[in-house]
């Protein structure tokens, strides 16, 4: 697509984590949070595209990335059909003037020694895009379109003066102001009160018909999402699993984590309470992202070739063994620090017990579980003083037309 | 009711600041049973936390309170100092809606475990660690992370020690304050059925306090809406969901952005600032239906239905 405001391709950005010498070793070099791992979209103009997952999913990482705020480990992003992913600061600074961002928390986002009328006048003045005079006759006008108003008399207020309605309002009036083609909205009203949330989507709502930015708004609240956005992707550790119109998603969620989070959302109706089908757990460290599909330990629909892999073997054992009967009847194989993994393989030292009972016993627990995580191992064996359990590999996965929708989950 | 666990009347809570006294439990009268769940609602600043740590009695100080909190029948504000420790942490047990800040980073869970059950009973190191096992195990914990630190757990794993911590005393009364609100929708739903769970099973008491409807609506028995340190409604869940008799209930309601909103509304105007808050009616500067008997004479608690409380001079009409 040539005409895309914004277009992202495989887009990774990974943080390294410090670790100190010892451990360096240990790990064989630095490990990395996989915040963003491929993730690809692309934003039409005037649309109003929707970024939702829960914390730590990376979707606040691909906000700032895409705005090279954050400097991404690979993959491209296009801004009006440009190449922008390495361009240097003094090239991105005039297309700065077409990219804005709004952040969450409305207190942390105004500097508290600047009027709100200086704050909002900034970025022409910045962006030497109208002198001193004509920045403050166009802060005022849209200080008047976002209801901060009597305008003049606002316009001299501190940030401490205003509420956090108000706040929010001054920093989108500051984000529009220089008729940004693209605006990245970080959890635009998760800090407001319920009582005020919708008011401020009315004023993005209202702010987009008047002006035509495009915008990625960035949620963990699927209720808000759903109202705003034209099109949405789901995220889960770093990578989309479902992304395409808001309406189709909603009416007939395809990958089982949005059923789940769908599912999740409480509904305002005492007279239709009900037991929710839950995701077990919760999401895991982005540093080791599971193999396959990143919701597979957690997925109620999991299948054999999913991803299953050593440690989901231990987490296992471990869950197992909350019943104390059966973890006094599974003593021999315990406790679960004697277990490590490797990739498709988990495995347990010996010892001195006899390591043909040990295999037989996994043997019989992995028989009598019957679960997708069971079928998919491959072998219980001795090997070298060590008893190995292996996985076979996971099946490839990619993201798949469904319903005029693209998913990642290997039931399509 | 006979079983009535815990019963405040007219109970108000004044915290002494420069500007004069902030008045953020005003006047607030209610009781629970056994077994029961009460949803406390309203916007930020409106005393709903204020009046969660007041039935612990854990204010700050230069804090007055006035009017009666009875706990299974004893007045908490005369019980002695030594008395009331007691039935803190033990009977009457809170949980907090950051539960890493409710955790010292320098112990372990064991160590937490251990303090807490100590601090009430007189039983030996290893009975305790035996009890923390058990209540870590039922919240799905396993006894191997017994000597890890508060910040090697997730989000939702720590709400559950928490939870597992007040739990190990078996208390009666748990006040549980905005305790999903830092965590993911899916944690969240998880939480909530462990707390539905416990009271189910060992027929605690909950008080719930919260800004979000959605969740009154799936686990609280009755709710309580609160609007500037003052109930404005009382029902149970089902009756106030149905018809809302206060107009603040009505727009907290619309407010609300669920899956199947229809269209935005939001409410007009701030809450009030305590120090000063409008005569009469509260809620009066913000209301649609205001007329001048709200400006100058506070309505009275009326019962529209059984057990449906309301403080409007309208709430007739809204029947």
């Amino acid at each position: 697509m040539t005409d895309a405001i914004l277009e992202v391709q495989d887009l990774v950005k990974h943080f390294p984590v410090k670790l100190p010498g010892i451990a360096r070793i240990l790990w064989g070099g630095n490990l990395a949070v996989h915040a963003v791992d491929g993730v690809s979209f692309s934003l039409r103009p005037g649309e109003i595209f929707g970024l939702v997952g829960e914390s730590g999913c990376g979707k606040t990482t691909v906000g700032r990335t895409v705005l090279r705020l954050l400097e991404p480990t690979a993959g491209t992003i296009r801004f009006e059909g440009r190449d922008i992913t390495h361009l240097k600061e003094p090239e991105l600074r005039p297309l700065r003037k077409r990219m804005q961002i709004i952040f969450q928390d409305p207190h942390a986002s105004l500097n508290p020694g600047m009027t709100i009328g200086q704050s909002i006048a900034d970025p022409l003045i910045i962006h030497e895009a109208a002198d001193e005079k004509e920045a403050k006759r166009a802060a005022l006008e849209i200080m008047t379109e976002v209801g901060l108003s009597p305008a003049e008399q606002m316009y001299r207020k501190y940030p401490a003066d205003l509420s956090g309605g108000q706040k929010q309002r001054a920093v989108i009036a500051r984000a529009m102001i220089l008729k940004p083609l693209l605006v990245v909205a970080d959890e635009p009203v998760a800090m407001l009160d319920m009582s005020i949330r919708s008011r401020v989507l009315e004023l993005m709502l209202d702010l987009k018909r008047r002006y035509g930015p495009t915008y990625l708004f960035i949620t963990h609240d699927l209720a808000t999402a759903k109202f705003i956005c034209d099109r949405i992707a789901i995220m889960y550790l770093g990578r989309i699993v479902e992304v395409g119109p808001s309406k189709a998603i909603y009416a007939d969620p395809k990958h089982p984590y949005t059923r789940a989070l769908l599912e999740a959302v409480p509904v305002p109706d005492p007279t239709r309470r009900g037991r929710k089908v839950l995701p077990r757990g919760e999401v895991p460290d982005a540093v080791h992202p599971p193999a396959g599909c990143r919701f597979h330990p957690r997925c109620p629909v999991a299948m054999p070739t999913c991803g299953w892999e050593g440690r989901d073997f231990v987490d296992f054992l471990e869950l197992r063994w909350l019943s104390p009967e059966t973890a006094a009847a599974e003593a021999p194989l315990g406790p679960v620090e004697e277990w490590t993994t490797a990739g498709l393989i988990a495995r347990r030292r010996v010892r001195d017990a006899d390591p043909g009972a040990l295999a037989g016993q996994v043997r019989a627990i992995v028989a009598d579980v019957e679960s997708p995580m069971t079928q998919a191992i491959e072998a219980v064996d001795v090997e070298d003083e060590e008893l190995v359990v292996r996985f076979r590999p996971p099946a490839p996965l990619a993201p798949k037309e469904v319903l005029g929708r693209l998913v990642e989950c290997l039931l399509y | 009711m006979s079983d009535v666990v815990l019963e405040a009347s007219g109970l108000r809570v004044y915290y002494n600041t420069r500007r004069g006294p902030v008045k953020a439990v005003d006047g607030v009268s209610f009781e629970m049973s056994r077994g029961e769940t009460l949803g406390i609602v309203g916007e930020t600043g409106c005393g709903k936390s204020t009046l969660g740590k007041s039935i612990l009695g854990v204010l700050p100080p230069r804090t007055t309170v006035s009017g009666a909190l009875r706990f299974l029948g004893k007045d908490l504000a005369s019980l002695p100092r030594e008395e009331l420790r007691k039935i803190r942490g033990k009977e009457i047990a809170l949980i907090f809606q950051d539960p890493m800040t409710r955790l010292d980073p320098l112990f372990t869970i064991e160590d937490h475990f251990v303090e807490t059950i100590r601090a009430h009973e007189d039983v030996s190191k290893k009975e305790a660690i035996e009890r923390a096992v058990k209540a870590l195990a039922s919240m799905g914990i396993p006894e191997s992370r017994l000597k890890h630190y508060p910040h090697e757990f997730s989000g939702g794993m720590r709400q559950r020690i928490m939870i597992a911590m007040s739990l190990v005393m078996n208390p009666k009364l748990l006040i549980a304050d905005e305790p999903t609100t830092s965590l993911d929708v899916i944690v969240e739903a998880q939480i909530l059925e462990i707390l539905e769970d416990l009271r189910r099973v060992y027929q605690m008491s909950l008080v719930l306090i919260t800004h979000n409807l959605g969740i009154v609506a799936e686990v609280c028995d009755r709710l309580a809406v609160m609007y500037a340190g003052k109930f404005v409604e009382l029902g149970g869940v089902r009756d106030v969901f149905r018809t809302p008799v206060h107009p603040y209930t009505q727009a907290l309601l619309a407010s609300t952005i669920h899956l199947e909103s229809k269209e935005l509304f939001s409410i007009d105007g701030l809450p009030p600032d305590l120090v000063d808050p409008p005569p009469a009616c509260r809620f009066h500067p913000r209301c649609t239906y205001a007329q001048e008997i709200c400006r100058t004479e506070e309505p009275a608690w009326v019962e529209y239905r059984p057990g449906h409380f309301a403080a409007c001079h309208f709430g007739k009409d809204f029947l």
